[in-house]
């Protein structure tokens, strides 16, 4: 599956990991703990890892204080090697660029109409173009 | 977006190359097409109750690198930085507070630590500022006609170190366009306040609110209250804001009827409340002098009130803090009962804001009941409801 996404924050030009998708939206204060795994109750991924996968959610809620808590997450190496969103607001935004993570928006088509789970990713520039390319 | 060779320099600094970084993120997160200067920086997130020792941490570091291109103030912080025994504060949150503080001053922060920098800063209608804390953002664009968007502590103090802001949201005149007519019926003291909640809470983005004449601090506390409950960063209020008449005028209009009436009896004390706390936002004249006035005749009740140290040199105000003082109540400055550990003393607070009402259940985990400033004051002197 291929998608193309908005790039708001990055430096490089290939991401290469596991994808982890969530269709509900995240506070970092609250909704993760400090060792990187998803602790809301109401999650679709609760229990799983998110630091070192690209982290897929629709958006950030919740209070500013969360994007210290990206960066906690970033010094102890626990962070997301990069964030998709399918609408960034200013926390998460905030967050990723403090703590240097990689953002990306708006892919076409929704990501987000694919089941919440683990994917194999790879997130490339292809000229003007970024595209992420999802497997089982 | 486009940048001008100026700003592109901006981003090859050491100490503002990661403010730039971030502005031109958010920047793109709102399709801003440039960079606008702005006048002045309000600063929040600075109490070390909410932002911890990353977030210490994190402007500490950057105090090494940045420096401020232009004037800021900051927030109330987390005590008050004289009498913070008093406020039952322990020495590690003294210290790392002051840590804090320091290296925002050393970045060239105007220590103020109010909420309420509209009164004290030169800056006025239709100029672009950078403010974070939720009561100052929307009393400047309502009622002062300052164009702002809602900052975070991290992206004011990137405009602070930079001079700049993404240009989008209420800094274009097209943003700053009421969605939806509100009917509200203000019939006594305190009710605005109430309203303010209940406004908040309503799905629109910009309320253009019908309602007989509003006092200066109505406004300021019905601002407060709906930025709390709902994030508004704006309101017109028909024939009185300054820009009320700028735009089209929404067709939609809800009535709150009778909704303001049944929300002040959910709010009013149930039982005798064991603090009054007074200054969300942070009280100005009038309400310091008022106070003084109810506390002639004692407090039962401890009463709390918040307030900016730069008032307290006015000769009048300190005579007022002075009366309150010897009469049961204390005035504190550079903090407030929100950002505050200090409340958290108390079980049951009684306050006259929409805002603390909001907030002090949430965040310092007290049960919190509201009435208007006289309300409260009767409440103190009689030592019961």
């Amino acid at each position: 599956m291929k998608f193309e996404l908005r790039e708001l924050y990055w430096e490089g030009d290939i991401i290469e990991g596991e994808l982890i998708l969530s269709k509900k939206p995240i506070s970092f204060l609250g909704d993760v703990d400090t060792n990187g795994f998803v602790v809301a109750e109401d999650s679709d991924i609760k229990g799983e890892k998110i630091s070192g996968r690209i982290f897929a959610f629709p958006f950030g809620r919740g209070s500013t204080v969360g994007t210290y808590i990206m960066l906690q997450l970033a010094k102890k190496n626990l962070a997301p090697i990069a964030l998709i969103n399918k609408k960034t607001e200013s926390i998460i935004a905030t967050g990723a660029v403090i703590s240097n993570i990689p953002l990306f928006d708006s892919p076409n088509p929704d990501l987000f109409d694919i089941k919440p789970g683990i994917y194999k990713a790879t997130i490339k520039k292809l000229g003007e173009h970024v595209i992420l390319n999802l497997k089982r | 977006m486009y940048l001008t060779r100026d700003e592109e320099k901006l981003l090859e600094e050491e100490g503002s190359d990661v403010c730039m970084r971030l502005l031109i993120t958010i920047g793109k997160v709102f399709n801003a097409e440039k960079m606008i200067k702005v006048k002045s920086v309000h600063i929040s997130g600075i109490s070390y109750q909410n932002i911890g020792d990353v977030g210490l941490e994190w402007i500490e570091e950057l105090s090494k690198k940045a420096k401020f291109r232009v004037k800021a103030t900051v927030n109330p912080s987390g005590m008050d930085i004289e009498r913070w025994r008093e406020m039952g504060i322990s020495y590690e949150f003294y210290e790392k507070q002051m840590r804090i503080l320091k290296a925002l001053e050393k970045m060239g922060a105007k220590l103020e630590m109010s909420c309420t920098p509209y009164y004290f800063e030169r800056v006025g209608f239709g100029d672009n500022v950078a403010w974070a804390e939720s009561n100052a953002v929307i009393y400047a664009n309502s009622v002062m006609g300052i164009r702002t968007n809602r900052e975070s502590g991290i992206t004011a103090i990137a405009s602070a170190v930079t001079g700049l802001t993404p240009f989008y949201g209420l800094h274009i005149d097209e943003n700053r366009v009421a969605d939806l007519r509100i009917k509200v019926d203000i019939k006594r003291n305190g009710d605005a306040a109430i309203a303010g909640c209940l406004i908040g809470k309503i799905e629109c983005n910009i309320p253009y609110i019908i309602s007989k004449e509003l006092r200066e601090s109505e406004l300021k506390a019905m601002g407060a209250a709906m930025a709390a409950t709902g994030g508004k960063a704006m309101f017109h209020v028909e024939n009185q804001t300054p820009e009320w008449d700028f735009y089209d005028i929404p067709r939609e209009v809800v009535d709150l009827n009778d909704d303001i009436k049944s929300m002040r009896e959910d709010v009013s004390p149930t039982e005798k409340p064991d603090l009054i706390a007074i200054g969300c936002p942070h009280c100005y004249v009038g309400e310091i002098l008022k106070i003084a006035e109810f506390a002639k005749k004692g407090f039962k009740i401890p009463v709390w009130v918040f307030t900016c140290r730069r008032l307290l040199k006015n000769k009048v105000i300190a005579e007022a803090k002075e009366i309150i003082e010897k009469n049961g109540g204390r005035v504190f400055c550079d903090t407030c009962m929100v950002v505050s550990p200090a409340t958290e003393r108390y079980e049951k607070v009684m306050v006259n804001s929409g805002k603390a009402l909001t907030y002090l259940p949430k965040l310092r985990k007290v049960s919190t009941f509201f009435g208007s400033l006289e309300e409260c004051m009767n409440v103190a002197i009689n030592g019961k409801i």
